[in-house]
């Protein structure tokens, strides 16, 4: 689990995680609104849950060839 | 909008730089350094999980334990108070007031809170922040709204991650509709 810094705001970690991922270095990134960064986090967090659910259907395969 | 992802969608509730209190007051709000959230967290350590012995001499973390539970809520509220006073005094910055209300060099506010056992530092940086808690934001909704609209300023809110995540349901509806 990523620490939380600030009460209701999203961990430091994640936040850069989707921030390199976006190709922002951080003067950029703190010149964007906050809805801005918001979207780009939550684009970071629906393109890893569709990583996750493709590694789990190449799992499930694998475990049904067995 | 999101320039390098390339995706057209606007998320509400960007970028505004003052914010005004029930009592008319204006703070203009700053970014808290991220780094300043982290020597919080360092300075105020978690309290430790106590250990019990189960099947003789095997030990195992209890976090049930009555008294780490009463730690623990000791802690939360301790973070809790020391993360706001930071949001106050390293995200607001002090703009305007209506005319009849004191204003943080005044003293009768400040004679009345200390009247009443509270006591406030010399520093200029005390009174500024005892003068926002206690005289400037004097409702709950007032520290929410510093709370929340600093944490914004200063990294990003969960609340804008579930709009922008809402927005993108949007956008797949109306494609799906078409």
């Amino acid at each position: 689990m990523y620490k939380v810094f600030i009460p209701g705001n999203v961990p430091l970690f994640e936040e850069h995680d989707a921030r390199l991922g976006a190709g922002y270095k951080i003067p950029e990134w703190y010149k964007l609104e906050p809805g801005e960064r918001a979207l780009e986090v939550a684009l970071y967090r629906s393109k890893k849950a569709v990583d996750m659910a493709g590694n789990d259907a190449v799992d499930a395969k694998a475990r049904r060839k067995k | 909008m999101a320039k390098k992802s390339g995706v057209q969608v606007t998320v509400q509730g960007g970028g505004k730089d003052v914010l005004i209190l029930s009592t008319g007051v204006v703070l203009k709000l700053r970014t808290v350094p991220a780094w300043k959230m982290n020597d919080v967290n360092n300075e105020i350590p978690h309290p430790e999980i106590p250990k019990v012995a189960v099947d003789g001499d095997r030990m195992v973390e209890n976090p049930d334990d009555p008294d780490y539970q009463i730690a623990v809520k000791k802690y939360e509220q301790k973070m809790s108070d020391r993360l706001n006073d930071m949001m106050i005094v390293f995200g607001t910055s002090f703009l305007s007031k209506p005319e009849s209300m004191e204003g943080p060099e005044d003293k009768d506010w400040l004679e009345a809170l200390e009247w009443s056992g509270t006591k406030v530092g010399e520093r200029k940086t005390d009174r500024y922040r005892a003068w926002v808690k206690y005289h400037a934001a004097p409702r709950v909704e007032d520290i929410k709204k510093i709370i929340q609209e600093v944490g914004r300023r200063s990294g990003v809110s969960e609340a804008d991650v579930k709009t922008a995540a809402d927005n993108f349901r949007g956008v797949d509806k109306r494609e799906t509709d078409n």
